[in-house]
């Protein structure tokens, strides 16, 4: 071969690559477009706006600084790539109380507000796309099921929030005796640690912001179904 | 022997003497600090192994968390170590194949202690909590523009040999070891730019960074090994290289796929259906040139059959060689869209691939150049045959272990994410077993990689034998198991002749 051959080959070959697969799609997917409701198809009409609260900025900096990606991924797939879709609370929920069945995979709005979406490495915890609406179920399942155990007993005081669910989490994971199998690490050095024995522990800035971030993620707004590749509802039970 | 041939071959080993020795230091340099790296990198392994499967171990300690320690494992093991060694082969060998001095050694051993200051900085940081968050990329933003400037110094000089060399054919050898040198910045810079410079669609960054990920592995380490291994297998058999076709459809082959490879880590992701798709075709085609260059190189060691028992660089080179052939064939069976992919996409597959990538094809192969390269650049023979042995049978069976259990428990695993009807504890159950063999195997790769780094600390420091018997694993063997080049030449340049 000599070197002429050899030069343009080298570039003809990874340039093509490098500019089809990776530069023009950058600079393609850059500005997101909106997407609108179609008439007669969705509920809703007009465009649609996202809705993303919480420090999702400084969260995801602290998510990115500890490693999160490593162990979770925040991504759900369509049923043809993987069957993310039925873990009941990935990818929405299948029954819920108010709207029914919920699910649908990630869109581009999921990742707003982030500079780099961490979709993950490697899948050893489970996903959290839709971590948010997990906690906040849990959350209220666990008020209830308190409610009816104490009767009388119980006031407002006693209710538990996803955010304090969340903080014990991140503080020891293992804390239950049902998850002591539970392999997420311990973020305990984002907490003050209690004043006197039997205090919760109180959470440094970094560690709110985190679960600002984590409790951002939900997948529990109505999306145009142009967006909502989820499998035909099965009709009424 | 006419007086003329013999009067050019003495020249010849003239002139390698004067390329060895104008490499020494450099190249020496990158050797041992990678070395060191690689253990520094080990080391954090078994850590981040050891929380993997006892979450208790070093908890709640914020530089040992283990996400950070995860990166800074990887970050250690590709920069540190990988680019490193890399680099000390990847100039030598050009060097010698154009057959002209490095005239630029003190520029790249500044160069070589600037990229370790980098890197040393940049493990600190990620360990610290300052990683970027961005999968092998963890560094600080600022260490990357630095990191490509250091290189530039190091293979600029390369390059422009390359460029200057007498007219006519690029080696075999040659192709990929320019090839590696050019792909490298190209995809680093770009992998800068997009992600952390030009603001982009988060998901595409992240496409990015898999992409990046992707041509590290197949642009830049498994094109050095193949460099290197196309000038080792012909230089010990004696043999000239297998067949000249099967290079070229390896070489061209990987140029054409391996650029479109890396984004198949985003199936299912928001980001235009085409990307992924051509990524996992591309990773499934990265099968071929595996497999062209592995048969060709193969073929031209086992001419010489003999020379598997005695050499340590063959014997190298030749797992290398295999695992780079398992490699490639693993990446077309893992990365079927609709069949395996769903199971490997997250699964700890993608740890085993990258680790039979870096430590299996790639460093092994390395670890044959460098026994090869070391005697002729410091003028000693090895001191220990034991060493190399040790160094060899732990590296073989801790590799084995990381790489094919990681590898076809990953698959396991990936049943286990993907079997929706078994809670998600059943999953991470399915994953135990495996992690616990990895981190079984890397306490075996750590103890080898003791011996090797010792050795090589100690021919560095001169106190390699000085003799002109190199160091065989067999018994007494009276054929130079360095092929046609000779002996090394101890008493000086030319003092023996080429035969
Ligand atoms: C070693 C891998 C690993 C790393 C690293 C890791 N996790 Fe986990 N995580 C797990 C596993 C396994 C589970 C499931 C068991 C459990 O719920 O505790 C989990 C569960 C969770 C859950 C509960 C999810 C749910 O739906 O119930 C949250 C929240 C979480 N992790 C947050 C984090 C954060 C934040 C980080 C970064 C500081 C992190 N994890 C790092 C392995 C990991």
């Amino acid at each position: 071969m000599t070197l002429r051959t050899f030069t343009f080959g080298m570039i003809a070959s990874f340039g093509s690559a490098w500019l089809f697969a990776v530069v023009l799609p950058f600079f393609k997917t850059r500005d997101v477009k909106p997407v609108y409701f179609a008439d007669g198809i969705d509920e809703k009409t007009g465009v649609y706006f996202p809705k993303r609260t919480g420090q999702v900025a400084n969260g995801a900096k602290v998510y990115a600084q500890n490693g999160c990606y490593v162990c979770h991924t925040q991504v759900v797939r369509p049923t043809y790539a993987g069957n993310d879709f039925h873990r009941d609370g990935w990818a929405g929920f299948k029954a819920d109380p108010d709207r029914g069945d919920t699910r649908r995979e990630s869109n581009v709005f999921d990742y707003q507000g982030e500079d780099f979406a961490q979709i993950g490495v490697m899948r050893i915890g489970p996903d959290l796309s839709n971590v948010g609406s997990r906690y906040e179920k849990t959350a209220l399942a666990l008020n209830e099921l308190n409610k009816t155990k104490l009767g009388d007993a119980w006031n407002d005081s006693m209710k538990t929030s996803p955010e304090a669910l969340l903080f014990e989490h991140l503080y020891n994971p293992r804390t239950k005796p049902s998850m002591r199998w539970s392999t997420c690490p311990s973020v305990r050095f984002l907490f003050n640690e209690p004043a006197r024995e039997g205090l919760a522990p109180s959470p440094k800035p970094e560690a709110k912001a985190l679960v600002g971030y984590l409790l951002s993620m939900k997948k529990n707004d109505t999306v145009p179904a142009s967006m909502n590749y989820a499998p035909p509802k099965p009709a009424a039970q | 022997m006419s007086q003329e041939t013999k009067q050019s071959a003495e020249q010849d080993a003239i002139l390698r003497t004067a390329i060895d020795r104008s490499l020494r230091h450099p190249v020496m340099f990158f050797f041992t600090s990678g070395a060191a790296w690689l253990a520094v990198s080990l080391l954090l392994g078994i850590i981040a192994t050891a929380k993997m499967v006892s979450p208790e171990f070093l908890d709640g300690c914020p530089l040992m968390t283990q996400g950070r320690v995860f990166a800074a494992h990887i970050s250690t093991l590709v920069y540190g170590w990988g680019c490193q060694a890399a680099f000390g082969v990847l100039i030598w060998l050009i060097a010698r194949l154009t057959r002209q001095e490095n005239r630029a050694s003190g520029i790249i051993l500044a160069a070589g202690h600037a990229w370790n200051f980098l890197i040393a900085v940049g493990t600190f940081s990620i360990l610290a909590g300052y990683g970027t968050g961005v999968p092998w990329m963890e560094f600080p933003t600022m260490i990357w523009p630095a990191l490509l400037a250091a290189y530039a110094l190091i293979a600029i000089w390369t390059m422009i040999q390359f460029r200057v060399r007498t007219p006519g054919e690029v080696f075999v050898s040659q192709w990929f070891a320019v090839g590696a040198l050019v792909w490298f910045p190209w995809i680093v810079a770009t992998a800068f730019l997009l992600v952390f410079c030009v603001g982009g669609n988060p998901l595409m960054s992240a496409g990015v960074a898999a992409w990046f990920r992707s041509g590290i592995t197949y642009l830049f380490f498994l094109p050095t090994a193949a460099a290197a291994a196309y000038y080792l297998a012909p230089k010990i058999s004696g043999r000239p290289v297998h067949s000249y076709s099967l290079s070229l459809i390896g070489f061209w082959v990987l140029a054409v796929v391996g650029p479109w490879a890396g984004m198949q880590k985003l199936t299912g992701a928001p980001i235009p259906f085409f990307l992924p798709y051509m990524g996992a075709a591309a990773a499934v085609l990265i099968g071929i040139p595996t497999i062209a260059i592995a048969v060709s190189t193969l073929r031209t060691m086992a001419s010489e059959p003999g020379k598997f028992a005695t050499s340590p660089s063959l014997r190298f080179t030749a797992a290398g060689v295999v695992c780079m052939l398992v490699l490639g064939i693993s990446s077309t069976l893992t990365n079927l869209p609709n069949s395996t992919l769903p199971l490997t996409q997250f699964s700890i597959t993608h740890y085993g691939m990258d680790i039979l990538a870096i430590y299996g094809c790639f460093s092994f192969v390395m670890f044959g150049a460098i026994y090869f390269i070391v005697p002729r650049i410091t003028r000693r023979e090895w001191l220990s045959k034991r060493f190399i042995k040790m160094h060899f049978l732990f590296s073989m069976y801790g590799v084995i272990a990381v790489a094919v259990l990681s590898v076809l428990g990953g698959v396991l695993h990936g049943q286990g994410q993907e079997d929706f009807k078994f809670t998600w504890d059943s999953a991470v159950a399915r994953a135990y077993p495996y992690q616990m063999a990895t981190l079984i195997a890397w306490c075996f790769v750590l103890f080898s990689n003791v011996f090797f780094f010792a050795h090589l600390l100690l021919m560095w420091m001169r106190l390699g034998r000085r003799s002109s018997h190199p160091t065989l694993l067999g018994h007494a063997h009276l054929d130079s198991p360095h092929g046609p080049e000779g002996d090394i030449d101890n008493a000086g340049p030319g003092s023996v002749i080429a035969h």
